[in-house]
Parts: structure tokens; sequence; C-alpha cells
């Protein structure tokens, strides 16, 4: 204790001596005299870039003290929202922030932050509530996130995949999946913030499902999809997902896999049936949908939701349209599209294949049998470029080349092949001839190249396939463009191709130029045109095509719910300008038509006509 | 003339952190009965922590208690780290360490403030709240924060350390030992402090442990229990320390096992400064948007400066807490400790004796 | 000291870590538990508390009894049904334990046999609701019942 005794020894003497700070100067700081010197973390009022702000709402969602209200800041006038962005901008609420600064933590493209000054007098309590943005700065930078330490999820989960020395000598699915472990780590990723709702066309509920995945709750996950998406199996595998692009991660990490995910949900449901979101009772009304690819498939299923009898007329042996004639089977199989043909089969969509109309059936007919008719057929016709030599058989259409390998079974191919093209189907095709060629010759001896307008920068083909073809040994020649095929003794020698010198004109339309001068000699005995499709529809009667009316594009012209010039008569997928040219676009354009045809068919008034 | 009258101190009152009363029955200046009267701090914590997730909670714990309010961030991330089976960082420990006993330091300074205070020795209280404010610049610079740092959150600590900070910190550790001279000579070797609380509101060994108290008040009663060597968390394994104790148990002691305690956490702050380790300080936790943990139970427990500090969690497997108890060290100090300390002592003593117990009402209301 | 307790206890025990033992009793049990504990030199009532499990009905009471000599801390859970719930006072095992039923009383509505201040306001003065701790009182619908929305005036550029 002898603590106690050191204390115990109390003197007066020693407490006097604490008056020499009377001569001492005082402590405190002479603000606003003197100026406060405060530090780097320094968390003060918010600071927001407005035009680097997304609007994604995560800092109104994470605030503890609901301080935070999305709204425009212009009232009622668009600060010009870019793409994957709202126009809405954060406000606080000073008289409810708690300066806790999770707001911007959890700020995905860093534009919110704090600066150095917490001081703001005024007598309107009002004044308090204000829109943060860099004209209202009083101070330098304070709090900001820290890459190193952050609450979010950068890195994605990586997907595993065959390796290019495996994958090349089979048409196996090249993406092997995700284990329920793995996905349900991805799903944790997701901030629920839905930017990515509007990049996709079908306007999916993505953070929805994505949050059912989360919670292992695979059925009420696909019944969020099936509620946009008739085909949401088959779109996890092959679809463009725009959504990924416009994901808020983007900005300072990998996006969310969110066309995986969705993939790995409808993998875990065996029977879409338990998922249905909705089912009218039947209504006696009779809908006949022409074509059986996305959009078709897309409008029975929402047709016979609401309670209409669908009929499908596929004139080949398969249903998919585009999707099962021409996306090769190692990116999408064929079981996973009996699985969603299926789907709608069980609920009662009659399906008529190997029936064209205007041949085996006649359009008129259809119009007089059926309540309204949806025309879906979509550009299933290969354009050509007008190369010499397209008659002889050593130069094919590639969406002929690709129904070819993939309904026909066709294995033949010769060793040194040209695709012309850079977009997604150029890549389904070159890759597709590298899986051929490991099948016959094993890979010796022979190439594949492929010739496209757009170079590196521009090629229309997303940056996966590109890779995935590079990787599978794919040889490019990006900037050239076709001039002559040549030909000896009867058969193809290769082709000359010419420098592109642009692709776009002034009005950035596709109208290429190019150096006639310099060209390039590339050795070939095969040649595939993959430069776009076209349709027919010659099976419409001359006296209807003359009603019906074409955009400036030569699509269908369509009204906002797919209803052609032509009452009771709908169209939809490629055929119409609102398309994108993807499987996710027709769906969703699809599925407005089903809601057209319904309201027609209801007579609804105050719905489409209004 | 009245022979008994009634009278109530508070609800504001200066000696103690927060509002609060005590309503007196006296005798001419004698206390006959005290009952306190809780209430006006009450904002419903445990409720409001029910209704947001885990990250959000982060903003609110810390104003539970006012004085020391890092106490709360590590009491709540320890919970949900135990639930969630995660170890956190080596260094994060450490900087732990030394924000929990800094905060321990200004709790106890602004302590000392209130108390000498009561005794009307008010310069004392103006060192202690200037001194207090030379380890908050640290705070502010460390965490961007004065009062509610918001610094220790699950799974470690929201930053690193900012370049310079262990010269910051052992600069004000070697400033406040030698202030520590100065108070003495003022006040804890003063004998006006000496006649005032010598003897006074003694609390026998028996009576502390009957009632559940813990921290600074059952020390000076002669019983070493502390949290940092029963159940060592954060960095206090590594460290070399010894729990001073006292034996008196009277006003006296327990201000003078304060001023102890200051120096011992002086004294650690200095080791875990120097002995810190490089490396992370964080364990990365799931996205806040996401954030759920197992379905269980925890109870995890620090040593405030006041006692043992503690939240009993129950989580039902979602992304909030399913409860949250906080067990307040002033609950048993207040109810029923003080209510019959103060019986038979004098009116102008009620303050001080009060404060001694160190008594914080938010805890109580919580 | 587990094997100590599983003598004279009767209830699931299960020691989660080597300082922390849960034991769940049944509630006509509960006092004599402690009671025992007491004697086990679980001497320091810590925390004293209860849990709403809405789902199943029931009260969960937790009493957290700390042993000094050892280092442990035991807590015993009970269930109580939420149709009238009361229970046996505790104070005459640990005194310190007459706040914390108040607290009982006033947050989830449990009343106390033996506590006079039972079912007493001690810190919601006024309050005519449902006991507020209850998962079943929603404090959100009672904040826009009693209180005025502040109504603020944007400023909009």
């Amino acid at each position: 204790m002898e603590n106690k005794e050191y204390f115990e020894k109390t003197s007066y003497i020693g407490a006097l001596t604490s008056t020499k700070y009377i001569f001492k100067k005082p402590v405190t700081v002479q603000y606003p005299k003197e100026k406060l010197n405060l530090p780097e973390r320094y968390r003060g009022f918010h600071v927001n870039d407005l035009d680097k702000c997304i609007g994604c709402g995560n800092c109104m969602s994470i605030c503890p003290c609901q301080a935070i209200t999305m709204d425009d800041p212009k009232a009622f006038h668009l600060v010009n929202p870019k793409e994957g962005s709202t126009h809405l901008r954060p406000r606080i609420d000073y008289g409810r922030c708690s300066y806790c600064g999770l707001c911007v933590e959890v700020c995905p493209t860093g534009s919110l932050k704090m600066e150095r000054n917490l001081i703001f007098t005024s007598q309107d309590g009002d004044a308090f509530v204000w829109f943060p943005a860099e004209e209202r700065r009083t101070a330098e930078n304070g709090f900001t996130q820290s890459n190193e330490i952050t609450p979010l999820e950068l890195e994605k989960v990586p997907m595993p995949e065959l390796e290019p020395d495996v994958r090349k000598k089979t048409f196996e699915e090249l993406i092997l999946g995700f284990s329920e472990e793995a996905a349900i780590k991805e799903a944790e990723r997701c901030l629920g913030c839905g930017i990515c709702m509007q990049g996709c066309p079908a306007h999916m509920k993505i953070p929805e499902y994505i949050d059912a995945i989360f919670k292992k709750e695979y059925e009420i996950s696909v019944k969020y999809m099936l509620e946009d998406n008739a085909l949401p199996g088959i779109c996890g595998r092959i679809c463009t997902h725009k959504c990924q692009d416009d994901c808020v991660y983007n900005y300072r990490g990998d996006a969310v896999q969110i066309m995986w995910l969705k993939r790995f949900a409808t993998d875990m449901v065996k029977d879409y049936k338990v998922s249905d979101p909705y089912m009218f009772p039947k209504t006696g009304k009779k809908v006949a949908v022409i074509g059986s690819g996305p959009s078709g498939l897309s409008a029975a299923y929402y047709l016979t939701l609401m309670g209409h009898s669908v009929t499908v007329f596929e004139k080949r042996s398969v249903p998919g349209g585009a999707l099962g004639l021409g996306i090769p089977m190692y990116r999408l199989p064929v079981y996973e599209i009996d699985k969603e043909v299926g789907h709608l089969k069980d609920l009662g969509v009659e399906f008529k294949f190997n029936t064209e109309v205007g041949k085996d059936v006649l359009f008129e007919d259809l119009m007089r049998d059926y309540d309204a008719v949806y025309i879906g057929v979509g550009l299933s016709y290969g354009r050509a470029i007008n190369l010499n030599g397209e008659d002889t058989p050593f130069i094919i259409q590639a969406i002929d080349f690709l129904r070819q390998v993939k309904v026909e079974g066709r294995r033949d191919i010769p060793k040194k092949v040209i695709v012309i093209g850079g977009g997604n189907v150029a890549m389904d095709v070159a890759r597709t001839v590298v899986r051929l060629h490991e099948i016959n010759y094993g890979g010796i001896d022979t190439k594949v190249q492929t010739v496209s307008l757009e170079d590196w920068d521009i090629m229309p083909a997303s940056k996966e396939e590109i890779e995935g073809a590079l990787e599978e040994g794919v040889i490019f020649n990006p900037g050239w463009g076709p001039k002559e095929a040549v030909f000896e003794n009867g058969k193809l020698k290769g082709l000359i191709v010419k420098k592109v010198k642009s692709v776009f004109d002034e009005q950035r339309r596709f109208n290429p130029t190019f150096y006639e001068d310099q060209t390039l000699f590339l050795e070939g005995d095969y040649i595939i045109e993959a430069v776009g499709q076209t349709t027919n529809l010659s099976f419409i009667p001359e006296h209807l095509m003359q009603q019906l009316k074409f955009t400036p594009r030569r699509r269908i012209w369509v009204d906002e719910f797919g209803e052609t010039s032509i009452s009771g008569v709908f169209a939809g997928g490629d055929l119409v300008e609102t398309s994108l040219g993807n499987a996710i676009s027709a769906i969703a354009n699809g599925h407005r038509a089903a809601i057209g045809i319904d309201f027609y068919l209801r007579n609804v008034k105050g719905g489409k006509n209004d | 003339m009245i022979k008994e009258y009634e009278l109530n101190i508070g609800p504001n009152h200066p000696g103690i952190h927060g509002n609060f009363s005590v309503h007196l029955k006296l005798e001419g200046d004698t206390i006959v009965e005290a009952k306190g009267n809780s209430g006006y701090l009450h904002r419903a914590f445990e409720k409001l922590m029910e209704q947001r997730t885990y990250l959000q909670n982060l903003a609110l714990i810390p104003r539970i208690c006012v004085p020391e309010p890092d106490i709360n961030e590590a009491v709540y991330s320890m919970a949900i780290e135990e639930l969630m089976g995660v170890e956190i960082p080596e260094r994060a420990k450490f900087i732990r360490t030394i924000v929990l006993e800094a905060a321990r330091v200004n709790a106890l300074l602004f302590h000392f403030g209130g108390t000498a205070a009561m005794l009307g020795n008010y310069t004392v209280n103006y060192w202690a709240v200037a001194d207090r404010d030379l380890m908050l610049d640290i705070f502010l610079k460390l965490s961007g924060a004065r009062v509610y740092h918001m610094y220790i959150w699950p799974g470690g600590v929201r930053r690193d350390t900012y370049p310079g900070f262990e010269d910051d910190v052992l600069g004000f550790v070697k400033y406040m030992k030698d202030r520590l001279i100065e108070y003495d000579n003022l006040f804890f070797k003063n004998p006006m402090f000496m006649h005032r609380a010598k003897g006074l509101a003694k609390i026998t060994k028996e009576t502390a442990l009957q009632m559940g108290v813990t921290g600074p008040n059952l020390k000076a009663t002669g019983v070493k229990v502390d949290v940092r060597k029963d159940e060592p968390y954060a960095a206090y394994p590594y460290l070399d320390f010894d729990i001073p104790v006292l034996d008196d148990g009277d006003a006296w002691a327990r201000e003078i096992q304060r001023r102890l305690e200051l120096e011992l956490s002086l004294n650690l702050i200095e080791q875990a400064v120097k002995k810190m380790p490089k490396g992370d300080v964080w364990k990365k936790m799931p996205n806040p948007f996401k954030w759920v943990i197992p379905e269980g139970e925890a109870y995890a427990r620090v040593e405030s400066s006041r006692g043992e500090y503690g939240f009993y969690f129950v989580s039902d497997g979602t992304d909030k807490p399913y409860r949250v108890s906080v067990r307040g060290v002033s609950m048993p100090h207040m109810y029923p400790l003080a209510e019959e300390l103060l019986v038979g002592q004098k009116l102008s003593d009620a303050p001080f004796i009060l404060e001694t117990l160190d008594i914080c009402p938010p805890e109580i209301d919580r | 000291m587990v094997e100590e307790i599983k003598k004279v206890i009767k209830g699931e025990i299960l020691e989660k870590s080597p300082q922390r033992i849960i034991i769940k009793v049944k509630n006509d049990s509960f006092s004599s538990t402690l009671n025992a504990l007491k004697g086990l030199s679980f001497k320091r009532l810590t925390l004293f508390t209860a849990v709403d499990f809405v789902k199943d009905n029931q009260f969960e009471l937790v009493a957290l009894v700390y042993s000094n000599e050892n280092k442990i801390l035991a807590i015993v859970k009970t269930r109580i049904p939420k149709e009238n719930p009361e229970i046996e006072t505790i104070t005459n095992i640990y005194p310190n334990a007459f706040k914390y039923e108040v607290e009982l009383g006033e947050m989830f509505g449990i009343k106390v046999i033996g506590n006079p201040d039972s079912m007493k306001p001690f810190l919601l003065e006024g309050w005519e609701d449902l006991p507020p701790l209850r998962k079943d009182f929603d404090s959100i619908k009672y904040a826009t019942e009693h209180y005025e929305a502040r109504n603020v005036e944007v400023k909009y550029d």
C-alpha cells in the first residue's frame, strides 16, 4: 500500500504551486480570430460531385438517421442523366445527420465526400436541408473513402470455365456454373440499388432476384425473373448483360455477375411451374404466334398466363429461332432450350413445327381463325455482301453454317477458314470452326481467321467472346474489308481485303470507306459471312403488305404495345425498331406485345389507346 | 419549524454526466431517504438497435455513454465478432487498446473535473477539460470526430493510424505524466480533499459484492476484479500490468483508485504504442446491405472507466440484431448502492458522493 | 466447474467457451437454480433481462451471473408464456435485481411477484401503450401517430 501512503501525505504548499499558471497564456483557441486546424479525416458537411454521382441511393439506404432523401436537385428538370444514372441526387437534412460517414463509405462512384467544415448558421430551419454539391463547398476535402478498407466487396467471385485446350476439343458447355457457395458469395456482393434495372431492356427485378438467391430461395428468385423474362435460363447463358455494364461496382471494382447468378438460380429450379408469377382464368381467345424465337416464346408465355390460348407456328423442326439454330451448343446447350420450351408446353402452349406460314398455312387464314396474330419471325436469313462467288459452295452464310452444325449435325470443315465479321455471330462461327478443326484434324495444320471492318476498339463482339476466341487460337484481322474472293481451278484460294479508312461517317452512320490501294491477301479455302441478317416477310399477302407501315430503317412500325398499323396484328423481336438485336430486348418487346394483345382482346379502354 | 422536508436535486445536476435527479428526504441537513429518478435520458437505444442493420448501428451505439463512447463500439464489435467467429488482425487489437485506454483517460479526467468542482476546486475542472482536449485532438486526427469517433467497428478499426500517430500519443502520455504531479499537488494530496473525502460514504467489501458493484468502486474496497485481467480482450494479453487496489472503500479511496487507474492507463498506452505490430487493421466484413449474422447469443464485456460494461446480444440470423441488452455499469451503482449510501449523509456531501460513484445516467436509461 | 454445476442443477448445461456457461432451466426452477449458483460462487448478478421470442409466443428471461473466484459467467435462461407473464422475484438472492425487475414490468409487461415496485413506472412516465421492448410494439408507427413529421420547404437551384 505504498500508493496510499504517498497520497496520505497531504500539503497545502503543493497546492499553491499551481499558482504559476496565473502567468501563462490561456489554451482556448480564439475562434474565429484564430483558424481551426482541422485534420484530413474530418467528418464535416458533405460535398457531392453531381456529375460523377449516379443517384444510386446507396447513401440513402445506409443512412442510420434517415437524413438522406433522393430528389431531383433542379426540381423536375433532369440533370441530363447519362447511361447508368438516375436524375436523382442525395439531399441531406443536417438536422438529422449524425456525421458518421457511412454514406461516404458505401458510395460506389466516390462522388460523395465530406469537407473540413461543420459551421453553418441560419435563422431558417429549412436552410439546413440542401443538396451537397461542389458549388456549395466551403473547405477542402475531409473524410473520404479508402480503397483498402471499404465495406463494399469490390472483387468478383471467379467463374470456373473449361481451359482453352480442353474446351476447343468439345461442344460441351464451357462455362461450368457457380457452386452454391460461390453463388451466394457473389449474390452477397449486390448492394440492391437497382441501377442495373435501367440497363436491362426487360427491366428485370435484378436486386430482388439476387436477394432471393442470397437467401437460398431459388423458386422465389425465378418467380421474380419470370415476371419480366419468359426465358431466364437461356438469358442466364447468352444474354448481352447490359445490366452488368451499368452495375455500380464498375466504378471501383468488378460488376456483380448478374447473368451467372440468374443461370445458377434457374439451374437450381428443375420445374418452373412452381415459379409462375400469376395465372388468369381462361378467356377463350386464341392467338397465333409466328416464329418460336425469343420474342415469340415470350409473347406466348405471357399470353398464356393472361388466360389466352396460344399456338406457335415454326417453320423449322426445332424451337428457339435464333437461339435454337444460331447459338452454338458450347454456349447454350440444347437441353436448356428444351427445359424452357417444355415449361411453355406444360402450360398449354401448342407448338406446330415444320409449319411455314405462307406455304403450309396461309397468313390470311391465321387472321381469320385467330383473334390476334403476333409476328416474331426475326432476321432469319443471312445478309449477303455481294462478294464474287457467293453462289459457290465455298462461301456460306453464318446462320446457315451454324444451323447445319447445331441442328443437322454437320461436322466436315475445310482446313483454312476465313470468317467475315466482327460481331458475336462471327465469334460463334470462328469458335465453332475451331472445335470442328480439333475434332476432324486434331487442330494440325488448320487456321481460322476473322476479318472485320471494325478495329479492336469498336469491335461489336463482347469482350468475353473476343478473349475466348483469342485463347482458342482464332486469328484476328481487324480494320480490313473484303474486296475479292480468289478462285483457282474452280476452288477457293483466298480473299483479298482492303484497308479500312473509316467505318462511320460524320453523322455516326454506318458508311465504310476504304484505301483501295492498300490490300492484303488472306489464304483460305472456305469463307463464312457473318455480317448481319435480314428478314423475309413474303408470307404476308400483297394487299396487307401495303397497309403495313415501316420505319425509315426498314423495320415494321409498331406502337408502344407492339401493334402494327394493321389492327389485331402485332410484331416484335428483331423485326421492330426497339430491338437492339439481342435476345433480351426481343423477350422484352414480346412481353410488351403480349400486354398489347391482352388489352386488344379484352377491349381495354384507357390502356393501349390512351 | 419543519422537522422533515423533501428536496429534489436535478434533473440538471452539475455533478453528473447527464440528466438525472435524486429525490431526498431530509431532517435538518441530514438525509433520511434518497430515491433516484431516472428516465430523463431514455432514448430507447435497445429498441432502436433492433431496427437498424449491423453497420447502421455504428452511428447509434457510441451515444449510449457520452464521456466514454468507445467502449460501446468495442463491445458491439466484440459481440458480433464472437457470433461470426472472426479473429481480428493483431494491429487492430493494439489500436483498439490504445483507443480504449485513451478514452478511459478522457473519461477519468472528465470525472476528476466534476469531483473537484463538487468540492469547489474549479481549477482542476478547467485543467481536466483542457487536458482532455489534447487527446480529443488526437482522436479528431485519427477518426475524424472529437467525441463520437465511430472508429472501432466489427472486424477491427475503420482506418489505419495516420502518420505521426505514435509520436502524438507518446507526447500526450509524457505530458500527462508530468501533469499528474501537478494534479496530485493541487487536488489529490490537498488536505482539503483529504478532510472532505476520508471516511465518507464507506462501502464494505461485502456490500459491494452483494450489490453487483464493479470497477473502481469495487476495487477501492480491496477486491481485485478487472475484465482486462480476468477475460483479456483486445491487446491486453500482450501487455504487462498489474491492477491497483485500495482497501478503504470510502470516497477518498474511490478517487485515489481512479487516479491510480489513470496512471495505469497512461502506462498501458505507452506499452501498446511501443509493441504495436505492422499489418492489416481490418478483417473484411460482409456487404453492409446483406450482412447477416448466424443465430446465437453472446455476451461481450470490457472494463470501462466505471466498471464492467457489456452487451448481451441475441441474433436470429437476420440482418438486424434481435435483441441487444446493455449492461450499464451505473445501474447497480445507483440502484440500490447510492440510494443506501446517501442515507445519513449531509446534504452538502450528496453531490460529491454521487460524483465519487461515477454514475452515468445514460447507462441507466439506455 | 461445469461438473459441479451439473451435480446441483437440473437443466440443459452447455459450456460455450471456458468463461461462458449457458444454463437452460424450466421456469419453476429458475430461482432455485440461481440460489444454487450463488452457493457455487456466482455471487454477482451482472444483468437480468428478457428477450421477446414473438414466434414462439414466449419470453425468455436471462440472468447473467458471474463468479469472481472462477472468472466464469453463467447465462441462466428460462422461457415463460407470453400470456399473463409472471415470475417470482429474485431480489432475495441478488438484491440489485430490484430495478431490473421493475424494468421487466415496464419494458415487457412481465409481472414480478414479490417486488413491490413491479409494473410501476421507472423510466417511462405516463406510458400507456404496449410495453415498448415487446416485438409487437411498432415504434415507428407510434412515432408517426404521436409526433408530426417535419415539413421542410426544399430549396432547389
